[in-house]
């Protein structure tokens, strides 16, 4: 089944062809609401919400644009949703600068995904939100404020603010490696 | 440490992918299934309405439709075609009629109170021999036919004059089945001086018979059976008011905190209508109505300490109240504030809608009405939350006002009518109306359809035309 042919049946609500698109989707959609989520449950919520979401909205999509990148930006939204739903996020007016620390990029190099994820799932919601949006999903602080209703500004220092915090866990988690090393020599 | 260092990073990380647990499809299914249920929703009370007020139109037209089928029925059998008397010309016509009515045309054909009716019985031999003449003229005599005059019974044709009767079977002396359906004939060897007897022009003119003749010539055909001539044309001038009090938007996205942030305000419309009644059941209503519709939104949003890493989850709410909406500052939703905003439409609409009228004394009458209508916006103090529900689409500004589009609605009411005196009426008529699509434009902001109760007040005037 070709991705128009689900798309169609998608439209007309056609259970078979829903399924097949879940089946085909669930993983990247997933692992979207994943980076979001604080646990697997919450995650599971956020994806189940996010195919709701997506069948009841079939008719919105438009072809011109990529049917995976539309999915994604509706689990982004579902996300952020569920999190203005539970007020688990507030951001608030603020310009100030936060002090980036120095740190070798090629040490975060070495980590992979999952290693990626548990470090970024540390991050407090608010921060891990617009970690995500900026730094993994790749929209500009602009996008990030009108998405959020918050002030660019705001989005920026939220953002330094959580790579600071990154940044500090890696350190810290280094600190721990090498210390270790050094027990063990 | 550069952003680009970071972007190459965190790329893997943007399809990073996992496997669900496997029950979350019959999840999403069960979900879907209970959408398909709800789909029922609001429309089957407006559905059931529509299906109720069109048998109701069909069963008034049918018995109206056949009665005028049978008043039409003598004017075909007595009707000559022209072309059909133009080859009669110069034969003789022998015509066998136990009773004979002839119609003086004196100047105009265009209206049955210019024509002049007489009847005699007949006194002339059924068998006697009739010559006819035709001109062959377009030209119809000016002069009226003297009554002893003459036919034109010649075969040379130098006569100008061109005879009109109409020959209908006295056998009824009801005026009704009398018909004014002209024929342009040869002349028919009868005597004119028909006089119709007093007495029956006395009953045409009693109140107990319908004040106008059908006549197919004037008055308004429907078009859904050609036989079908109106003839009670008295529009009616409704001019009244509507205090519709929405209880709700039906909102399409974040539906349980819509309904929690936000709800329906008063309202006010006036209009003008004008109706036109089919008979004295059914009318049709239009005409123009300025509303004023307002929308209640309540947001509040917490403020954080200064430390919103450490923020425990549940924040003690705070900021002040911002009231009314042009206060809002910056067009932004400032945390820490609790805001209560008017959202408030200006517009203008068209309805049209069908009204059933069902006489219950001397004075009063019970009104059902289904409809639909036009609603247009003009003007607005407007603002919409992200789809999202984090951002807010703000419009009061003229510039910004194509975020908003015109909507479609449907409504149903019934009510009473009393009758002040005589042609004015005031009626009262509760009823529901329901858009039919949203009235924000852009898929981004929240999209919603109003639905409202209302009290319409109306003062109708009733105005007999053509009488």
């Amino acid at each position: 089944m070709t991705e128009e042919e689900l798309i169609e049946g998608c439209k007309k609500q056609s259970r078979r062809h829903q399924e097949a698109l879940y089946r085909k989707y669930s993983r990247k959609v997933y692992g979207a609401c994943f980076r979001y989520a604080a646990s697997d449950a919450e995650a599971e919520d956020m994806m189940q919400e996010a195919f709701i979401k997506i069948f009841r909205n079939m008719e919105k999509y438009k072809p011109t644009g990529s049917f995976e990148a539309w999915i994604k930006r509706v689990s982004i939204n579902v996300a952020i949703e569920i999190y203005r739903r539970a007020k688990k996020i507030v951001y608030i007016e603020s310009y100030e600068e936060v002090k980036e620390p120095s740190f070798d990029p090629h040490t975060l190099g070495k980590l992979d995904a999952d290693q990626i994820h548990k470090l970024v799932n540390q991050l407090p919601d608010g921060y891990r939100v617009i970690f995500n949006l900026y730094a993994v999903e790749g929209y500009t602080h602009v996008e990030i404020s009108e998405m959020l209703g918050i002030a660019e500004g705001t989005s920026k220092s939220q953002f330094s603010r959580a790579k600071a915090h990154l940044v500090k866990m890696l350190e810290e988690q280094l600190h721990i490696r090498k210390e270790d090393k050094h027990v063990r020599f | 440490m550069s952003d680009s260092k970071w972007d190459d990073m965190f790329k893997q990380y943007s399809e990073f992918e996992k496997e669900p647990a496997n029950d979350r499809w019959n999840a999403i299914a069960q979900e879907l299934d209970k959408d398909s249920k709800r789909r029922f929703g609001f429309w089957w009370i407006f559905g059931l309405g529509a299906a109720a007020s069109s048998i109701a139109v069909l069963l008034m037209f049918w018995p109206s439709s056949s009665e005028n089928a049978q008043v039409e029925t003598p004017t075909q059998q007595n009707e000559i075609p022209s072309e059909t008397a133009k080859s009669a010309e110069n034969t003789l016509v022998n015509t066998e009629v136990s009773t004979t009515e002839t119609v003086e045309h004196t100047e105009s054909l265009n209206t049955t109170k210019s024509t002049e009716t007489t009847s005699t019985p007949n006194t002339q031999p059924a068998s006697s021999e009739r010559k006819a003449a035709w001109s062959g003229s377009t030209e119809l005599s000016q002069a009226p036919l003297e009554s002893t005059e003459p036919f034109q019974n010649t075969l040379s044709g130098n006569s100008n004059k061109r005879t009109v009767h109409s020959v209908t079977a006295l056998n009824s002396a009801d005026p009704e089945n009398w018909t004014y359906k002209y024929a342009f004939a040869e002349a028919v060897e009868v005597p004119i001086q028909h006089k119709r007897p007093q007495e029956k022009i006395e009953e045409k003119n009693d109140d107990s018979t319908p004040k106008r003749k059908i006549n197919p010539e004037r008055g308004f055909v429907l078009g859904i059976q050609s036989s079908l001539a109106l003839s009670n044309f008295s529009p009616s001038v409704n001019a009244g008011a509507d205090v519709p009090v929405p209880f709700s938007n039906y909102i399409q996205d974040n539906l349980a905190l819509r309904k929690e942030l936000e709800s329906g305000g008063y309202s006010i419309s006036q209009g003008l209508l004008v109706g036109y009644r089919f008979n004295s059941f059914l009318s049709l209503h239009t005409g123009v109505r300025l509303i004023q519709t307002t929308q209640v939104l309540r947001y509040s949003l917490m403020e954080t300490p200064d430390d919103p890493i450490n923020a425990p989850q549940d924040l003690p709410e705070g900021g002040k109240s911002v009231s009314p909406s042009y206060q809002l500052p910056n067009q932004r939703i400032i945390a820490g504030n609790d805001y209560h905003l008017n959202n408030k439409y200006y517009g203008r609409e068209i309805p049209l809608s069908f009204q059933l009228d069902v006489k219950l004394n001397n004075k009063f009458r019970l009104l059902g009405q289904v409809g639909g209508s036009y609603r247009w916006i003009s003007s607005g103090i407007l603002y919409f939350p992200d789809i999202d529900n984090v951002g807010m689409l703000s419009l009061n500004n003229p510039t910004d006002y194509p975020g908003i589009r015109s909507t479609w609605h449907t409504h149903l009411g019934v009510g009473v009518s009393y009758e002040l005196n005589h042609g004015f009426r005031i009626s009262a008529m509760p009823y529901a109306n329901m858009a039919l699509n949203s009235n924000i434009r852009f898929d981004r902001f929240i999209q919603q359809r109003q639905q409202e109760f209302g009290l319409n007040i109306s003062l109708v005037r009733n105005i007999q035309i053509g009488q």
